[in-house]
């Protein structure tokens, strides 16, 4: 009898049975109109923030940056400086409280005023809120602005995600503008 | 274009924090920690970008040396 995948569900990710839920980033990433469009093993899939995870969580970074998990990708969150050269909090925190496999989807831009700048944001995942892992990074050289904008699948071990940053000691500015996390599932096959 | 680094532990306060031990890299995602090594990917579009970018610098490069160069070989 033959096999079919049931239909993509909202809001959890519905990919191919077999595909093992490491860590991968999205072949192609963009956002569409106020969705986020992934392509992931020859399929594309459309991903409404407002129906993600993460859709008006509480940011346990800082509380008061609520943008960021507003469901709107176009709205931007507070605008964070450092030049620390040691990694610091980004302004981004969401505990989803049971560890899963998810798929954390990211849009924020860096920039700095000074051209000899040299500065990282990584995500970071951990299990137990006392130890992170870094789990993706994007760089800034220069004046920037650089985009980052992306989806990865997180493997199954964490629960909560958060954003850091550091420079080589020139000020460096980040602005977050929607972090969504989706469950990930794997496809029920039909009868 | 997957491979393994060495990590980076840091105590901050009461966190630990464990990171790739990595300088230089566009953008890498990791696919996975053992012990004190991690493994990394760096997506084809970074690699591509990257390359895009030294060949602009090449080019440059060499606008220049043609520019320095020409001056000589017309006098």
């Amino acid at each position: 009898m033959p096999l079919r995948l049931v239909p993509v569900l909202e809001p959890e990710f519905v990919v191919e049975a077999d595909l093992h839920p490491h860590p991968y980033m999205a072949e192609s990433f963009a956002q569409v109109g106020k969705k986020w469009q992934a392509a992931y093993v020859h399929n594309r899939y459309i991903f409404d923030p407002t129906k993600s995870l993460s859709y008006n969580a509480y940011n346990f970074v800082m509380p008061e940056n609520t943008a960021v998990f507003d469901g709107d990708p176009d709205t931007a969150g507070v605008e964070l400086s450092t030049n620390s050269t040691t990694p610091v909090d980004g302004g981004v925190g969401v505990d989803l409280q049971t560890s899963d496999t998810y798929f954390v989807i990211l849009k924020a831009v860096m920039s700095s005023p000074t051209s000899t700048t040299q500065a990282n944001l990584a995500l970071m995942g951990s299990a137990d809120m006392t130890t992170w892992h870094e789990l993706w990074r994007g760089s800034l050289t220069g004046y920037g602005p650089v985009w980052h904008h992306f989806g990865l699948f997180v493997g199954s071990r964490y629960r909560a995600f958060k954003l850091m940053w550091w420079t080589n000691g020139n000020t460096t500015r980040l602005t977050v503008y929607e972090m969504s996390v989706f469950r990930y599932r794997r496809a029920v096959r039909g009868p | 274009m997957r491979q393994k680094v060495k990590v980076r532990q840091l105590k901050i306060g009461n966190m630990n924090y464990v990171f790739a031990d990595v300088q230089g890299l566009e953008e890498f995602f990791v696919y996975g920690y053992e012990g004190d090594e991690a493994e990394i990917e760096v997506p084809a579009e970074a690699v591509l970008r990257k390359v895009l970018r030294e060949v602009e610098d090449l080019k440059r490069r060499v606008a220049e040396l043609e520019k320095a160069v020409m001056p000589r070989a017309t006098a």
